[in-house]
């Protein structure tokens, strides 16, 4: 199907009742509300965001008070992370991995509605912390015990953050469950797993990640909660207990979660390089096996984040965290190898990926500086610090998330989003993102702390704060113009066809949006990119 | 599903040996007692794949399968539409909820899990 | 793409603004912190030199090689050979900077035989505990009114550090140096003064409401001072005036 003409109503998703929505098991369905329910928390933890740079953007400021900006930046941090970057990468994976394999739904659809609500009411719970005494959970989005127990964090708040992540936690494993049986089980005839696309392949490293990971985070949420009401010791120092077990528990989750927030998006890059290239994907085997490297080495390098307490082996954790720089570098590599002697089109969903590329740089390079101890010591829980994970995840994972919509918007909904608002997005987002955190890296070396709600008038302080405040106002604009664009192509009449970028991959096959069970016909499949070899016979040869 | 197994076999290789190097690298019994029970799970998985899935032969896996060859292949059931997982959903935000600030919710949401999955159960059949 | 040049513009304006202090890090005023000074500058310097590369292998293809016709260019997936080297130097660069993180790590977390001093640092919620066993000097601070610990010059003073409630660190950003406190573990590390001054200290571990007030001062002085000020028994009248903090 190449005619772009408005979709028939059958498959008009948009013109479905919500009764539909709320009790399908379609994994389209399932994705979509994945994807639209995260975007809604970005704004939100956006918005919180915002409330943070008002704060900093002079010395001792007033806007709220201390316990105010203890909730608002928990609040950010655990939005940001667990109910938008993670769920996201989820909901596209549950959209495109049956599309990519040409299979007609997940292997367990109801098991997948179930990981979807469980998320819904998982977001809700942490959030309605808001509404009891004491307010929202005001520890950090990593809530470290002592800090966290029931002495100091005395508030339902904090109950309510265990109880909410509990529920993203067992949303996360079955989501993880389905995804791998999925793909090892329904790909079509033809799709072995050499030819599957690149983001499927990183999606089944993530579904690894997630289930070595998450049941650690679930532990200690558990661990929390015994201690908080049921006179558990666990992390009470002096009643045989150890605040440090905490931070391995919880570090053995958080490392490999930091991971899974951006191997999603190395998938995201990998199919949308090749494309605006019009070249197949430089080093497939290399990228899969990087995948699991990064998977693997990534669950031996948790107390990286502990390298300052003194009481862990800082030389393995370093070493490791070096390691995990080389198939990072091997990924880079083989994007550039991508474009190299291509043919580049800066489309929207190009230009977001090339930002991603040269912010995650800048990020990575940041990191592997604190792999280092000694330097750790002084940039741990630093500006320095904020300023490299803000650079890998918002500079990476949110452009990567940019990159992903105005590329699969078009066969998510079936209308094409606007290439001139969004080259205005990327500029805005681009320019804004580096003014607001490039500057975090000086703050963290002239000794500002993170996590405070006021500093002191220190020369050059208010300055560069006020640089990243104004850098993060730029950015504001960029989401507006973002949902302008969204809320404006609904009412458009710009249908995309089923292929509108020349994609590789099976999901461009399809119309858009896919009917109910994804296919009424497949290609050939002899290559990872089945659709492209369809289109193009003569270009089509398996070895280049 | 030779790759799967591969997959799984080199993971769980991995994981026994980074928990062997951790352990002698820092004598801490917490964190090689995480990598230990990760390389138990993955040696399970491995496990499973060599002894369960040996006789598998799927289409997906012939590189030169053609869509004629799988024609009349039953994939499955695959349900449209059912309201029992958004229920077990709201049941176990019940419970937590419970846990977390109302003890007695607790065992209203554990009543609603259950009934989920009685007719969820039901609906399978 | 030129909003990205003009970027890189702004992101170059604000470099050589830093230019002049050394981007804003301190020389370190501690033995200890020339090791992390040193490892600091060998890591910026790969970095900044491993950045120019790929920048530049990044942006190459976006101008030489942007779509100028229909055809399709040459489709090759591999090339065993770039393959190989790309993977086999950034090999050879971790293991480089392992190496040096080693030597450094060393050097930085090296505890004297026999300290000259010794203090206990407590932390708790919000403010620092200094103790000087052996005197009978106990400096409690409060976030209204940070306390000073006082160092002597080139002498090695071994910290004891510990917490009595949930977790702080003990961050002085003049020494490059930091260590968590955290109840029920006792952590050790020494300081060697090479300047003369006054240094900020802050709480680098959130813990709670005034974390962001939960400072403290260090004030390395004379040997002679110092001795003068432990028998004084911790009057700060027995120390010389001191220049405006650095």
């Amino acid at each position: 199907m190449t005619t772009a003409t408005a979709p028939s109503p059958r498959s008009d998703p948009a013109r479905r009742g919500i009764v539909e929505w709320l009790t399908s098991t379609d994994h389209k369905h399932v994705g979509t509300l994945y994807m639209c329910t995260s975007v809604f928390y970005f704004l939100v933890a956006g918005a919180l965001a915002m409330v943070i740079r008002a704060q900093l953007s002079q010395p001792e400021m007033t806007l709220v008070g201390p316990h105010q900006y203890n909730e608002v930046f928990t609040l950010h941090g655990t939005a940001m992370i667990f109910l938008f970057v993670v769920p996201f990468a989820l909901g596209l994976g549950n959209y495109l991995i049956p599309l990519q394999i040409g299979a007609p739904d997940m292997a367990f659809p109801r098991l997948n509605a179930v990981t979807y609500w469980l998320f819904f009411f998982g977001g809700l719970t942490v959030f309605s912390g808001v509404l009891v005494n004491g307010g929202a959970a005001a520890t950090g989005w990593t809530a470290f015990a002592p800090l966290s127990g029931i002495k100091i964090a005395t508030g339902g708040g904090q109950d309510l953050w265990i109880a909410g992540l509990l529920m993203t936690s067992v949303s996360g494993i079955f989501t993880a469950v389905n995804f791998i049986t999925t793909t090892f089980l329904y790909r079509a005839p033809g799709m072995t797993m050499w030819r599957l696309p690149i983001f499927t392949w990183e999606m089944i490293a993530t579904s690894l990640m997630i289930l070595m990971a998450f049941p650690s985070l679930a532990a200690v949420l558990a661990m929390l909660y015994i201690d908080r009401h049921l006179g558990g010791q666990f992390f009470q120092a002096g009643a045989g207990g150890n605040p440090i077990l905490y931070q391995h528990l919880f570090w053995f989750f958080g490392h490999p979660e930091v991971y899974i927030m951006i191997l999603p998006y190395f998938g995201v890059i990998s199919e949308i390089i090749p494309v605006f290239s019009r070249k197949p994907v430089f080093g497939y085997t290399g990228l899969v096996l990087s995948a699991f490297a990064i998977a693997g080495l990534s669950m031996g390098v948790w107390a990286h984040h502990m390298f300052t307490t003194g009481v862990v082996a800082n030389l393995f954790f370093s070493g490791v965290s070096f390691l995990i720089a080389v198939p990072t570098g091997i990924k880079f590599f083989n994007w550039i190898g991508t474009m190299w002697k291509g043919s580049i089109v800066f489309a929207t969903p190009m230009l977001f990926a090339i930002g991603f590329m040269l912010n995650f740089l800048i990020g990575g390079i940041s990191g592997v500086m604190v792999a280092s101890p000694p330097i750790d010591f002084n940039a741990e829980d630093s500006y320095f610090l904020v300023a490299h994970f803000h650079y890998v995840l918002g500079g990476g994972s949110l452009f990567a998330i940019f990159a992903a919509i105005y590329f699969w918007f078009p066969k998510v909904f079936g209308k094409m989003l606007s290439e001139r608002l969004g080259k205005w997005v990327f500029g805005l987002l681009f320019v804004g993102f580096n003014a607001t955190f490039f500057v975090m890296h000086f703050l963290g070396d002239m000794g500002m702390p993170r996590r405070v709600y006021t500093y002191a008038p220190l020369p050059g302080w208010g300055t560069l704060n006020l640089i990243a405040s104004v850098g993060a106002a730029i950015m504001a604009i960029g989401v507006l113009l973002f949902a302008y664009d969204v809320v404006t192509t609904f009412f458009s009449r710009r249908y995309a066809g089923a292929d509108p970028w020349g994609g590789y991959t099976l999901e461009w096959w399809t119309s858009s949006p896919p009917p109910e069970f994804n296919f009424t016909s497949l290609p050939p499949i002899r290559s990872e990119r089945p659709v492209f070899d369809a289109k193009h016979p003569e270009l089509a040869r398996p070895k280049g | 599903m030779k790759v799967g197994r591969r997959l799984f076999v080199s993971s769980a290789s991995f994981g026994v040996a980074i928990a062997v190097v951790y352990w002698f690298s820092s004598r801490n019994l917490d964190g090689t007692f995480l990598l230990g029970l990760m390389a138990a799970a993955l040696t399970f998985a491995a496990g499973y794949m060599y002894v369960a899935e040996r006789e598998a032969r799927l289409i997906g896996d012939r590189g030169d399968a053609t869509n004629a060859d799988a024609a009349g292949e039953r994939l499955g059931t695959f349900t449209t539409g059912t309201p029992w997982p958004p229920t077990i959903a709201f049941g176990a935000f019940v419970v937590l909820l419970g846990l977390a600030i109302f003890p007695a919710l607790a065992y209203a949401g554990l009543a609603i899990v259950l009934f989920g999955l009685y007719r969820l159960g039901r609906e399978s059949r | 793409m030129r909003n990205g040049r003009i970027a890189l513009a702004v992101l170059a304006a604000l470099c050589s603004a830093g230019c002049g202090r050394t981007y804003g890090l301190p020389r370190g005023a501690t033995v200890q912190a020339q090791a992390m000074y040193q490892d600091w500058t060998i890591f910026f310097y790969a970095g900044l030199a491993v950045a120019a590369i790929v920048f530049t292998l990044i942006l190459v293809p976006l101008v030489v090689w942007r779509r100028r016709s229909e055809a399709y260019p040459p489709q090759f997936r591999r090339n065993n050979r770039w393959e190989f080297v790309y993977t086999g130097i950034p090999i050879l660069m971790v293991l480089a900077l392992f190496g040096v993180t080693y030597v450094e790590e060393a050097r930085v977390e090296r505890l004297a035989p026999h300290p000259a001093n010794v203090v206990d640092v407590i932390a708790f919620r919000w403010s620092w505990e200094f103790r000087y066993p052996g005197h009978p000097i106990a400096v409690v601070g409060t976030p209204q009114s940070p306390p000073a610990l006082i160092l002597p010059l080139g002498e090695t003073t071994r910290i004891h550090l510990t917490s009595r409630d949930v977790n702080h660190a003990f961050w002085i950003p003049g020494f490059l140096f930091k260590r968590d406190a955290i109840a029920g573990i006792d952590n050790y590390f020494d300081l060697q003064p090479t300047h003369l001054g006054f240094f900020r200290g802050k709480c680098a571990e959130f813990c709670g409401l005034d974390h962001a007030t939960m400072t403290f001062g260090v004030r390395v002085v004379t040997q002679n001072d110092y001795a003068r000020w432990l028998r004084s028994g911790g009057s700060s009248a027995a120390l010389s005036p001191v220049g405006g903090p650095s």
